[in-house]
């Protein structure tokens, strides 16, 4: 079980105005500024339990990851994972954890992935008929047995993702951070390390941590959704809810070409916010309110080009993580 | 402590691996680093002895001051290695995630990376005694070989350490480049290699030895050649040991206190 509480995270990061004198300037004396990565996070997440981790860049989701899994330290709070705190980095530990970075590779270059497999092996102390179980049956199902004598660095980037999951995974995890694990794949790859993954999690039940920018990997892998934003985590539960959300939403858009001073107000008093580009209008609204806000509308302005469409899961994550953080 | 040998021993393997990777790039280097530092020491010291009319400098004669120039460079690049950089590079670019994710000592791991890069330079040294021996050595002992090797493997131990405490600095100043090459000519000046330390002036010779320097390579090198050398076998041992446990407390104390400053860029 994983439980984070109250965890807040400040970096020191330096800062410096453009131009040769200023950089003459940081020679000598050098501006910092402080930055909050995560502020006050609190999460469980229990045995068996897939979380995606959503987010825009720089919302504090690797931040959070690189926590859980005792790269870095926290400023506040208290993490527990396996009755471990991850910031002492025991053996026993590191031992049942795997991080998967779809941005930086932890297989030896030049080498074939098998010669990393077997330095994991040492590492990790599998036994021998562990590990050759493993290897065959991960090779197996990535489809990648006939390439692990072939260079790292000679491999396309889906081989070589499906052979970090495979050095990943031999050691039998009991927890799994998946850090974009299909960014930059073709469809093929990605929908392949998809499918593994979601047979890999039915058989095995580890804990997973999902991050990724691909709404396809969340909804196809994660029933329960932690959305970050500023640091802050802004809506965890489970995934349906935003899917039912999404389904009670539609956009009203519309033109308008003239009296257009009174519609912000108009809105303002039906508790509706507007999105307004030009001569262009557009409004998320509940469809139950739909009818009744489009009647008040026609009679009170003279619109064009009315239409209403359904609003994608994408638009509702986005509505989330597009407010301003507050104070 | 047996998992740490073997984890020692396995990131060895797994550097040499790499290090046979690229035949061209390793052939080159066997060229460059045995032909081109006896050609060149030859050719320098000839020129010198010639122009000063002398047979012997400070005790070493024309062929004793090339051997001296050949082993002390050698011993030098074995016990720098060619790794320099590699613990910086993990700090700034983010490579000291995954091995921060194993359960294993990053220490420990490096160092097998860093014997790695050494062993190439202790097989080309002993190659070019066991040559040296059989066509003009009378000096040469195996004991005498014996003992400079085992002195300069532990000289190799603690410029790891010295690598390290100059290469964790990365975690708070990002960039030690300079820093790890005033450390090189430092100990170059202090252990050597331009010059053996007899020809510097007794007080600097005096200072030195309350420095790990002459230590690492100077005396190491004169046993290792048999030659006459202010402190045997054993007290050089000694001196190795003690600065080993300096060098290594440091290390420790200052991975501890930059471990808090890592940031992990590159996830």
């Amino acid at each position: 079980m994983i439980k984070v509480t109250n965890v807040s995270k400040t970096f020191k990061v330096p800062r410096k105005d453009p131009g040769l004198k200023s950089a003459f300037k940081a020679l000598f004396k050098r501006e910092y500024i402080t930055k909050q990565a995560l502020d006050n996070v609190s999460i469980e997440i229990k045995e068996g339990e897939i979380i995606g981790l959503v987010g825009a860049n720089g919302a504090g989701k690797t931040t959070l990851v690189k926590i859980l899994s005792g790269i870095i330290s926290r400023t506040d709070g208290d993490v527990s994972i396996l009755g471990f705190d991850p910031w002492k980095r025991e053996d026993a530990y590191r031992s049942q954890l795997a991080l998967i970075m779809g941005q930086k590779a932890q297989l030896w270059w030049d080498l074939p992935a098998h010669d990393s497999y077997l330095l994991l092996k040492e590492i990790y102390q599998i036994p021998n008929k562990r590990f050759e179980d493993n290897l065959k049956l991960l090779s197996e199902k990535l489809f990648v047995t006939k390439q692990l004598h072939v260079p790292v660095r000679k491999l396309s980037l889906g081989e070589r993702m499906k052979m970090e999951i495979v050095a990943a995974l031999l050691h039998d995890p009991k927890i799994i951070f998946l850090d974009e694990p299909t960014i930059g794949l073709d469809i093929i790859s990605q929908k392949a390390i998809r499918s593994f993954l979601s047979q890999y999690m039915k058989e095995r039940n580890p804990i997973i941590i999902l991050t990724s920018h691909y709404m396809q990997d969340i909804e196809e892998l994660c029933p329960r959704l932690a959305l970050m934003r500023a640091g802050e985590i802004v809506y965890d539960g489970p995934l349906n809810n935003i899917i039912n959300k999404s389904g009670a939403l539609r956009t009203l858009s519309f033109d308008i070409d003239h009296e257009r001073s009174g519609l912000g107000e108009f809105f303002d008093k039906k508790e509706l916010t507007m999105n307004c580009n030009e001569n262009k209008v557009s409004v998320q609204i509940h469809k139950d309110e739909l009818s009744i806000v489009l009647k008040d509308l026609l009679n009170s302005f003279n619109v064009s080009n009315l239409s209403t469409t359904r609003i994608d899961i994408d638009s509702v994550i986005e509505s989330y993580l597009s407010y301003e953080k507050k104070n | 402590m047996k998992k740490r040998i073997n984890i020692f021993f396995q990131s060895l393997s797994i550097e040499l691996r790499n290090i046979f990777v690229y035949q061209f790039e390793f052939w080159v280097g066997v060229l460059s680093t045995t032909l081109i530092p006896i050609l060149v020491s030859y050719l320098l010291w000839k020129s010198i002895y010639e122009s000063r009319g002398v047979e012997t400098m400070n005790g070493f004669s024309l062929s004793g001051m090339v051997l001296y120039y050949f082993c002390i460079t050698i011993s030098w690049k074995a016990v720098f290695s060619k790794a320099s950089g590699f613990i910086a590079r993990d700090i700034y670019y983010g490579g000291l995630n995954k091995y921060l994710i194993y359960p294993i000592s990053y220490l420990n791991f490096k160092l097998g990376e860093y014997f790695a890069k050494s062993l190439f330079f202790y097989v080309n040294l002993l190659l070019f005694l066991l040559f040296y021996y059989f066509y003009w050595g009378n000096d040469l002992t195996i004991l005498s070989v014996s003992k400079g090797m085992i002195l300069i493997i532990f000289s190799t131990i603690i410029y790891y350490f010295i690598t390290c405490m100059t290469e964790y600095l990365t975690f708070w100043v990002e960039n030690t480049w300079s820093l790890a090459i005033l450390m090189r000519s430092i100990v170059g000046f202090g252990g050597g290699v331009l010059m053996p330390l007899s020809f510097y002036p007794e007080t600097v010779q005096n200072l030195l030895h309350f420095t790990p320097f002459p230590f690492l390579l100077y005396y190491p090198v004169l046993i290792l050649l048999n030659k006459e050398s202010s402190f045997s076998f054993l007290e050089n041992f000694g001196v190795l040991i003690f600065w080993n446990i300096v060098f290594f407390l440091i290390t420790r104390f200052i991975w501890n206190k930059g471990k808090y400053q890592y940031s992990g860029v590159g996830i």
